[in-house]
């Protein structure tokens, strides 16, 4: 089941806040949503239709989970890591972290990858402190299934689209 | 709409324009800046062949990284290929917090590039600790 509305303290936000605005500044990125692992929005920046970053965020948590269930698969220990995926004008890259926030990077696709990854990764590691407060506050991320997250998504689409 | 806090794009990323700046106080052909993978970040000329240098960026760090290994070395800081017409292939390792990153230059002959390379490394420091 997916969270309902997420409280999170103003000071904390403003924190998360401050280090997606220098991503987004540094890597010339066109639009940066932080999700807690269930597919909720935490954050924004940048510009996006009304609507788009819940929907954005419920499918990266099925590709973040997806993944990590592939990354398992294969014998991976860790499954908190990062994936991309380029696309003809606009790419996006996708970082697990820590298994409590999915930090969704959308960018244009003549934007290198490397600066994408490179202030993407220095943001993770801004980031990583701040997952500990958040799970203190929300509790330990629960362990999804695929099917969980079929079934969240399936309801956060739903809810979207019903609006 | 929702919240318009940022949206870049337009802008080129001020390592190229470093890049640009180092490649003519040195004299250099061509130089480009690329992740510990081999990502590019930025290169100078823009149209440079980005995947080929940053695949001579990886093969050189991996020897760097062997050399560090078996001597027992610090981090290496430089890696230079000298090749028979005396061209300089340089690649100089930045840290960027737990990673590194890789400035790699293509020399011609003749021409000197520790004080233009070292001048780009400190740019690039500057912004990545901003």
């Amino acid at each position: 089941m997916m969270k309902q509305g997420l409280h999170i303290p103003e000071e904390m936000l403003d924190r998360i806040d401050y280090i997606l605005a220098h991503l987004a500044e540094k890597a010339h990125t066109d639009s940066i949503v932080l999700a807690d692992i269930s597919g909720q929005v935490i954050s924004l920046q940048g510009i996006m239709d009304q609507g788009t970053p819940a929907v954005v965020a419920a499918l990266a948590a099925g590709d973040v989970a997806a993944m990590a269930e592939l990354s398992s698969r294969i014998g991976e220990q860790d499954p908190h890591g990062s994936f991309f995926h380029e696309g003809e004008t606009k790419s996006i890259y996708l970082h697990n972290i820590a298994g409590s926030f999915i930090l969704i990077v959308i960018f244009r696709s003549e934007t290198p990858i490397g600066l994408v990854r490179l202030f993407a990764k220095r943001a993770v590691e801004q980031l990583l402190p701040i997952t500990e407060e958040f799970e203190e506050i929300m509790g330990p991320p629960a362990d999804y299934s695929p099917d969980d997250f079929r079934k969240g998504i399936t309801q956060e689409l739903d809810d979207t689209f019903m609006d | 709409m929702i919240e318009d806090k940022h949206s870049g794009g337009e802008n080129l990323s001020p390592f190229s324009e470093i890049l640009e700046e180092m490649n003519q106080e040195g004299g250099f052909d061509r130089s480009v800046l690329a992740t510990s993978e081999g990502l590019p970040i930025a290169s100078s000329p823009l149209q440079l062949d980005q995947e080929l240098t940053s695949a001579m960026i990886a093969m050189l760090q991996q020897v760097g990284a062997e050399t560090q290994d078996h001597l027992n070395l610090a981090a290496v800081d430089e890696v230079t290929i000298r090749t028979e017409d005396r061209m300089h292939l340089v690649c100089r390792r930045i840290q960027s917090g737990s990673d590194w990153i890789c400035l790699c230059a293509l020399v011609p002959a003749g021409c000197y590039y520790r004080r233009a390379t070292n001048r780009a490394v400190r740019r690039i420091n500057q912004i990545i600790e901003e």
